[in-house]
């Protein structure tokens, strides 16, 4: 009865347009007071201290670093060059400023560990260039929202450095274990624009020579090289994944102030300032969500959960994919980060229930749930890119790449190897 | 949901700009003291213990404050193809609920905050003997209560502005 309110209370509060932290905080606090008039002795103040201890943690502080390190790159013109470089390898095949897209995300996926960073500073370059090369609007949009997901999936990422604090796992292992996945994904959202392309006739821009090639990439090489010095520290265990987020800043900071020029001192306090808000966003909804999580653990809801699961007596790949199918359908209707947060603590005793790698677990969740943000009715990707695209939402070509990404998660399901391989081989799994 | 807005700081009020340039400046100081950290670490195999622990309580004060901000900026992610269905009457009504269930949740949240701080008003840093932690545990209440007097200044400014 009282996970039905807990539940209930949130879904008619989000339905109505409160902010997903409002909704719930105030779907906990109803709860908290609904058990005490139940006779249940929980004081109160476990709400005001939730709200303090879920984010008073050390690989937290990574997030605000990772994103103002990516809004300093930002504005440093890094996600020009790397545009520039994308345009100048994929851009005369047919749909190339689509292709330009996706690969233009990958490399930002080197930079940034959000995916509304991605959609946002990727659409905003190349949304209007594809519209204007004559793709239709929805299209444009559609690839925007589905290749920003590779952004939390290749390192840096905000989602894994949520689920690591989360759940105790290396954020330096959750790191390494996306690579191969972010890159699959992409190669599979290439393909299905390669089919598309042909099939639609879009167009193609000319070719370009391999002596401008190699002019783009030594321009864009401080670029390009930055994931190095993000991961490698993290790799050779030089550095920790909080330390490498303030490095991957002073590294923003020397390429915009000193190479590329294209920023000044003078811009530092507007990028703090959207730095400081847009890690507030999901940190104040982590901070809320933890209050929520605890009461879903109070009443059991993990047991019911594993229960169920037991229940169908599937062999551990089935469950997986049992697991998907349904994270999926959670995708649909609740904010990614959100269902993040709700339903790791549920999940995590499946892990030892089944035997199920920790790492190969975490990928699935997390790339599934980033599936979920594009997926309409509720996908913030979606929404982000369609508002810099100027498309309704209806128009949005978004399924033939959702099934794509699909595709690759039940090849991350069936083949465990194409996560936990690379943590293995350095040593941090 | 909402995106992230471009608008510039200058064209919003003056208490959002004052609250902005406070929370860009605790994480301005974050990102200085784990970079002098890397320092101190690397270069003079020096690492300060209390650095770590102060570094989370900026961040800490940082995110309530930037909440504040989001806040009064409307860029909290919320769900809005409901609300958007509804037309002009959905926006409203979905504009006063949020404003009551916001200010019921904070100012809750924020009353035993300050409980929480008076228990703990004892407590030092785990690093720094005789420094408060109230420090850490007035984020939130000191936070919350801005957030609800910003809700309730601009129910009121709406009200009057509205008849």
């Amino acid at each position: 009865m009282a996970i039905i309110l807990l539940f209930g209370a949130f879904a008619v509060l989000l339905l109505f347009g409160v902010p997903v932290a409002v909704a719930m905080l105030m779907a906990s606090i109803l709860n908290v007071l609904y058990l005490q008039a139940m006779g249940l002795p929980l004081p109160s103040v476990i709400v005001a201290e939730r709200m303090l201890s879920s984010i008073n943690s050390f690989p937290l502080l990574a997030v605000p670093f990772f994103i103002f390190a990516g809004v300093i790159m930002n504005r440093a013109g890094l996600t020009a060059q790397l545009v520039n470089v994308s345009r100048a390898f994929v851009g005369h095949f047919r749909g190339g400023t689509a292709q330009c897209n996706v690969l233009a995300s990958i490399f930002f996926s080197g930079i940034s560990g959000s995916a509304s960073a991605d959609a946002a500073a990727i659409g905003s370059m190349l949304i209007p260039s594809m519209k204007r090369e004559g793709y239709p609007p929805g299209f444009a949009v559609g690839i925007t929202a589905a290749s920003a997901t590779i952004g939390p999936i290749i390192p840096p990422s905000i989602v894994m450095i949520i689920y690591g604090t989360m759940t105790n796992l290396s954020i330096g292992a959750l790191f390494l274990a996306g690579v191969v996945p972010g890159v699959l994904i992409g190669a599979a959202l290439m393909v299905t624009v390669a089919l598309m392309s042909r099939a639609r006739g879009f167009p193609r821009l000319p070719r370009t020579p391999w002596r401008e090639r190699a002019c783009v990439c030594w321009r864009a090489l401080p670029a390009l090289f930055a994931p190095l010095i993000i991961l490698g520290g993290i790799i050779s265990g030089l550095y920790t994944a909080t330390e490498a987020g303030v490095i991957a800043c002073v590294y923003g900071l020397a390429v915009g102030l000193l190479v590329y020029r294209e920023m000044g001192v003078r811009d530092l306090p507007t990028l703090l300032a959207e730095a400081a808000e847009t890690t507030a966003i999901p940190v104040f909804i982590l901070a809320a969500a933890s209050i929520f999580g605890w009461l879903l653990t109070f009443h059991g809801f993990g047991r019911l959960v594993v229960g169920a699961f037991e229940s169908l007596s599937l062999p551990p790949t089935g469950m997986l994919l049992a697991l998907v199918v349904m994270l999926l359908v959670i995708g649909l209707f609740l904010e990614g980060l959100a269902a993040l947060i709700i339903f790791v603590p549920v999940f995590m005793p499946l892990i030892p229930a089944f035997g199920f790698d920790p790492l190969h677990f975490a990928l699935i969740i997390i790339v599934t749930i980033l599936i979920g943000t594009v997926t309409p009715p509720v996908g913030l990707q979606l929404y982000i890119a369609s508002a810099i695209g100027r498309t309704k939402l209806q128009e949005v070509v978004i399924w033939p790449f959702v099934f794509a990404m699909i595709a690759i998660v039940f090849l991350m399901v069936l083949v465990p190897g194409l996560t936990v391989f690379l943590p293995r081989l350095f040593g941090l799994a | 949901m909402t995106l992230h807005e471009e608008k510039p700081l200058a064209s919003e009020p003056r208490s959002t700009r004052i609250f902005t340039r406070v929370a860009s400046l605790f994480l301005a100081c974050a990102v200085v003291l784990m970079a002098a950290q890397v320092v101190l670490r690397f270069g003079f195999n020096r690492p300060q213990a209390w650095a770590e622990e102060v570094d989370r309580y900026l961040f800490i004060w940082s995110v309530y404050l930037g909440a504040l901000v989001a806040l009064q900026r409307g860029t909290h992610i919320r769900v809005t193809f409901a609300v958007d269905a509804m037309g002009p009457a959905g926006e409203a009504f979905s504009k006063w609920l949020t404003r009551i269930t916001a200010l019921g949740a904070f100012a809750f949240t924020a009353w035993h905050g300050y409980g929480l701080v008076l228990v703990n008003l004892e407590s030092e840093f785990y690093t720094i003997p005789g420094m408060p932690q109230a420090f850490f545990y007035l984020a939130a209440p000191i936070g919350l209560t801005l957030m609800s007097l910003s809700l309730i200044a601009e129910s009121i400014a709406d009200l009057k502005g509205g008849h």
